[in-house]
């Protein structure tokens, strides 16, 4: 045996491990650059809490259920906003994407909409709805549909004709043919529209809960303000970040759980 | 004797675009066959897409199992023609028919690309050949006999993006083969093939075409 044998291997072969690790080496290290910041004094507690304060902060709220309730709350409002907002504007997009009709009929009309901010009729639906949940549901749903349409629309039109003629030489039937063909087709720009509206899912949620809420993450953050509570204001930030990691990551798997014929999918 | 070939011939003044008319000598037959396939008669065809004349009065009698090669320059109307005899679009003038009225499964498309759907397995590619028969009890293992005869057999649960470009057209042929089809039409099959890859399919579709006996063309 020679002395190079006897050498530890270094690197490679232990690689696939950390693989996993590697994505949350940042997010620690900035963790642990904003904790010593905090410690030694840079950043002052009033402009900045450390983490371990955040943490204290979450832990009490959590006691105290006022956290679990609020998340909750945020999330059912979210939830429900995206499958009204999203299955609204999947239904057009089928319609839309399969029949030329319904497309003369409302595409032009849904482009026009499309290019008002929803968070422009905040003030309206304040006037609409008051602070009540459905004020909150409506943006959320407004802001999903758009992606969810203009992506799954997009995705129908540009399926591969040559495959859909392929299908009808073959005799597949209409519902067939969108069931092989089509919608599979269709799916990967149906996911590009997914992980849009889950962003704009938060984004509108935040903006509404801030505004015109009496519970939620939003509302959370609003009340810690008054109270000057700044742990809790921090706090409730990185829960969005959070929930926001979440959903895009639930969309992922969902993704790689559907699209594995796909060569973007296809590790080895 | 066997019926041969017939052409009418296209008209003989100078045409402005020579290229658009199928050129009766580039028509050529290959081989014959008897047969379980159909015969394949063709009267005054034309096809125009507006000012475009593509083709113009063709005239052609195919006997049943016979194996026939139109050749013609890029653009000179082949995949009009093959498009016109599989019924996916319909001619401007003129009329094709076919020995006995074939049923929709009697009649394959082979096309320059592979056409294979990129979400369904290979054998399920190949069962979508079926058509209609698709729901039977044996259709899986008819896609499974249609895929080892192309040399597939091992293939069968892939995705079809792995597979090369040689090995896609084979899974197209066997989807085309599938039901048994009386009438075989393909659509420069082998052309975005290597040369080698090329050759190795003709064989394969020389021997598909003997133990089938259906007329093909391409
Ligand atoms: N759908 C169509 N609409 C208009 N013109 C077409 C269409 N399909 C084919 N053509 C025209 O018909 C001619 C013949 O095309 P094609 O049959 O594809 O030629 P080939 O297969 O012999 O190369 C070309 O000039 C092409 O531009
Ligand atoms: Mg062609």
């Amino acid at each position: 045996m020679s002395l190079i044998d006897s050498l530890p291997r270094v690197g490679a072969p232990k690689l696939p491990k950390v693989d996993g690790l590697i994505p949350w080496i940042v997010p620690l290290a900035i963790v642990l650059i904003w904790q010593l910041a905090c410690v030694t004094g840079f950043v002052p507690s009033r402009v900045l809490p450390a983490p371990t304060d955040v943490a204290l902060a979450g832990w009490k709220l959590l006691l105290s259920g006022e956290l679990v309730r609020n998340i909750w709350v945020s999330f059912w409002r979210a939830s429900i906003g995206f499958v009204i907002g999203g299955g609204i504007g999947f239904a057009f997009g089928l319609a839309n994407g399969l029949s030329q009709l319904s497309a003369k009929l409302t595409d032009t009309t849904l482009q026009m909409v499309r290019n008002i901010p929803h968070l422009a009729l905040i003030p309206l639906v304040i006037l609409w709805f008051g602070i009540d949940e459905s004020a909150k549901l409506f943006l959320v749903a407004l802001g999903v549909f758009f992606p969810i349409y203009l992506n799954t629309l997009h995705g129908i039109r540009t399926v591969d004709p040559q495959l859909i003629e392929m299908g009808r030489i073959y005799g597949m039937t209409d519902g067939e043919l969108f069931r092989r063909v089509i919608f599979p087709g269709a799916l990967p720009s149906i996911f590009v529209g997914l992980r849009f509206a889950l962003g704009i899912m938060w984004l509108t949620l935040i903006v509404a809960e801030t505004i015109a809420a009496s519970s939620g993450l939003g509302y959370m953050a609003m009340q810690a303000r008054e109270f000057m509570l700044i742990d809790v204001v921090v706090l409730s930030i990185l829960i969005y970040a959070l929930l926001g990691k979440l959903a895009d990551s639930a969309s992922r798997a969902l993704e790689r759980l559907t699209l594995s014929w796909h060569p973007a999918f296809q590790k080895k | 004797m066997q019926e041969a070939l017939r052409f009418q011939p296209v008209d003989a003044e100078p045409v402005d675009d020579a290229d658009i008319v199928v050129k009766p000598r580039y028509l050529r037959r290959v081989t014959e066959n008897v047969a379980r396939g159909l015969s394949l008669t063709i009267r005054g065809l034309r096809k125009a897409f507006g000012d475009n004349e593509v083709l113009r009065g063709i005239d052609l009698h195919i006997p049943a199992g016979q194996f026939v090669a139109i050749v013609g320059r890029s653009g000179c109307g082949k995949s009009t023609l093959l498009r016109l005899i599989a019924g996916l679009d319909a001619p401007t003038a003129g009329s094709i028919a076919f020995g006995e009225q074939p049923r929709a499964q009697d009649v394959r498309v082979m096309f320059q690309e592979p056409r294979l759907l990129p979400w369904a397995r290979v054998l399920s590619n190949v069962e979508v050949g079926l058509g209609r028969e698709r729901s039977s009890a044996d259709a899986q293992a008819r896609a499974e006999r249609a895929l080892v005869e192309v040399g597939l057999g091992d293939k069968r649960a892939q995705w079809p993006s792995v597979l090369s470009g040689g090995q896609k057209q084979r899974v197209a042929l066997a989807r085309a083969l599938v039901s048994q089809p009386r009438v075989l039409a393909f659509d420069e099959p082998l052309g975005a093939l290597d040369a080698l890859t090329r050759i190795s399919m003709q064989q394969l579709l020389e021997r598909v075409w003997r133990d089938q006996a259906s007329p093909r063309s391409w």
